[in-house]
């Protein structure tokens, strides 16, 4: 109990310092974010270096500092179908038509969830479950589209390099045809439909245990969410005979739970800490004011004593 | 003097305008049938896009096969099996924006009908004061069933 209140003071004091900086982190942080962003289109393409030089990433990062969520998107989408176009233009269009069927498909009816589709495909190279549990916790079954398209273009720059692969080992590349080639090898990809299944229920999962009355709720939603992955995955790569190691389906799944708790303990930060900053006007004054979200667990309140002995006794003598 | 009771709500009212209120204030505008059939028409747009898309990726994929089948003439049967592929995913992009406009809709109302609640409050403060402008309140409005009410 004492370690709790004692975690829960921490996170006000995260609040507290958010409610202070704002104005300086949220600008920062959305640096750091594209700077990921772009760093992971490195990874996941990077057939053009020149696109990915430390100067352009970091001038790229800070002018997406100041932008909106959206334009993000648009330039990462810009970015990576640069890198394809330079060695296939077919799979640039293709990867192109992805990213516009998303917008027009997705993205015109929910805006502001492309971040979903941007951070799974970057999850989905190194931890691949958190992907669910992110989504149930702060969005919900609203995220399972964006999620979808995330695996969907992760798996699609996998096949990429694949391609760019037989592309440059071929002489003779005259009957390999690169939308062909990405769409046959979209379709028979087992693990892309393997993950897309998996993560559509555990999505489902949790998110009806987190929003259930019962209590300690979004406690039991995660771990029943963590069984039903590697159940899930288990099951699945035996029926599908695909090879997923066991670091993928246990220590991956019981990592993503342990940091699901961690998200779900600060899910309120950014929310509460945020400060509005209105101004307005009658007839007799101008008003501009700050308004702060209360923050509901007190501050341990410690108390100093000072005693003074030796002062007491001389003033004693 | 400042009078906290009305700086708490300008306070509240002006944070509205500022998040949710740039959203759900121009609704109030619209009835809701006219605001669900406006964004269901802008969603068919997008749709019909999404569709030549996913067509022309078809196209791109299979082009062999579907020359083949139109060297044989088989124009009705390709041209029949595209209508009725559009049909099918208009129909379904319909319904979806059908509802969840509705839903947006009613979600704004029930804010902005708080919010006028708010400026209503906000307006007999300034009348109990007496200090009340006929300029002060040039703008606003009233949430009534399916309409909202410029005042």
């Amino acid at each position: 109990m004492h370690k709790m209140m004692n975690l829960l003071i921490i996170r006000e004091n995260i609040c507290a310092f958010f409610q202070k900086w704002e104005r300086l982190l949220l600008p920062l942080l959305r640096f750091c974010y594209t700077l990921i962003l772009v760093s992971s289109m490195h990874v996941l393409f990077g057939y053009q270096s020149t696109l990915y030089q430390m100067p352009v990433i970091i001038g790229v990062s800070a002018i997406c500092a100041f932008l909106p969520g959206g334009f993000i998107y648009m330039l990462v989408a810009a970015i990576s179908c640069v890198d394809v176009a330079s060695f296939s233009l077919e799979a640039a269009a293709l990867l192109l038509a992805g990213y516009l069927l998303t917008y027009f498909m997705y993205l015109c009816l929910a805006p502001g969830k492309d971040w979903i589709i941007l951070v799974t495909m970057v999850l989905l190279m190194r931890l691949p479950g958190i992907v669910p549990f992110l989504v149930a916790i702060l969005v919900g079954p609203a995220g399972i589209v964006p999620a979808v398209c995330g695996i969907v273009l992760f798996y699609y720059s996998v096949h990429c390099k694949e391609l760019y692969s037989l592309l440059t080992s071929v002489t003779d590349t005259g009957d390999v045809s690169s939308i062909s080639y990405l769409l046959t090898a979209m379709g028979k990809d087992k693990e892309m439909l393997l993950f897309i299944i998996v993560f559509i229920v555990v999505i489902m999962v949790t998110y009806l245990l987190y929003q259930s009355s019962i209590s300690h709720s979004w406690m039991i939603a995660i771990c029943v969410g963590m069984v039903t992955m590697i159940l899930g995955l288990l099951a699945g790569s035996m029926l599908l005979e695909d090879t997923l190691g066991f670091d993928v389906i246990f220590l991956g799944s019981v990592l993503s739970g342990m940091i699901a708790i961690v998200v779900q303990f600060f899910k309120g930060v950014v929310d509460y800490s945020r400060i509005e900053i209105v101004q307005f006007e009658d007839d007799d004054y101008y008003y501009y004011v700050k308004a702060i979200p209360k923050i509901n667990v007190a501050k341990k309140d410690i108390n100093v004593k000072k005693i003074n002995a030796r002062h007491k006794n001389r003033s004693k003598e | 003097m400042v009078n906290e009771e009305r700086v708490k709500l300008m306070t509240r009212c002006a944070i509205y305008e500022k998040t949710y209120g740039k959203t759900e204030l121009p609704m109030a505008g619209y009835f809701k049938r006219d605001y669900v059939k406006f964004n269901i028409l802008k969603t068919m747009l997008c749709a019909v896009i999404s569709y030549g898309l996913c067509a022309l990726i078809y196209i791109m994929a299979d082009y062999e096969n579907l020359f083949m089948e139109l060297n044989q003439l088989h124009f009705k049967g390709l041209l029949l099996r595209f209508a009725v592929g559009a049909v099918l995913f208009l129909a379904v992009y319909y319904g979806i924006a059908r509802v969840l406009y509705s839903y947006r809709f009613d979600k704004a109302k029930r804010h902005v009908t708080e919010y006028y609640r708010n400026l209503k409050q906000l307006k007999s403060l300034y009348k109990g004061e007496g200090d009340i402008s006929p300029k002060t309140f040039e703008e606003g409005g009233d949430a009534q069933n399916d309409e909202f009410i410029d005042y």
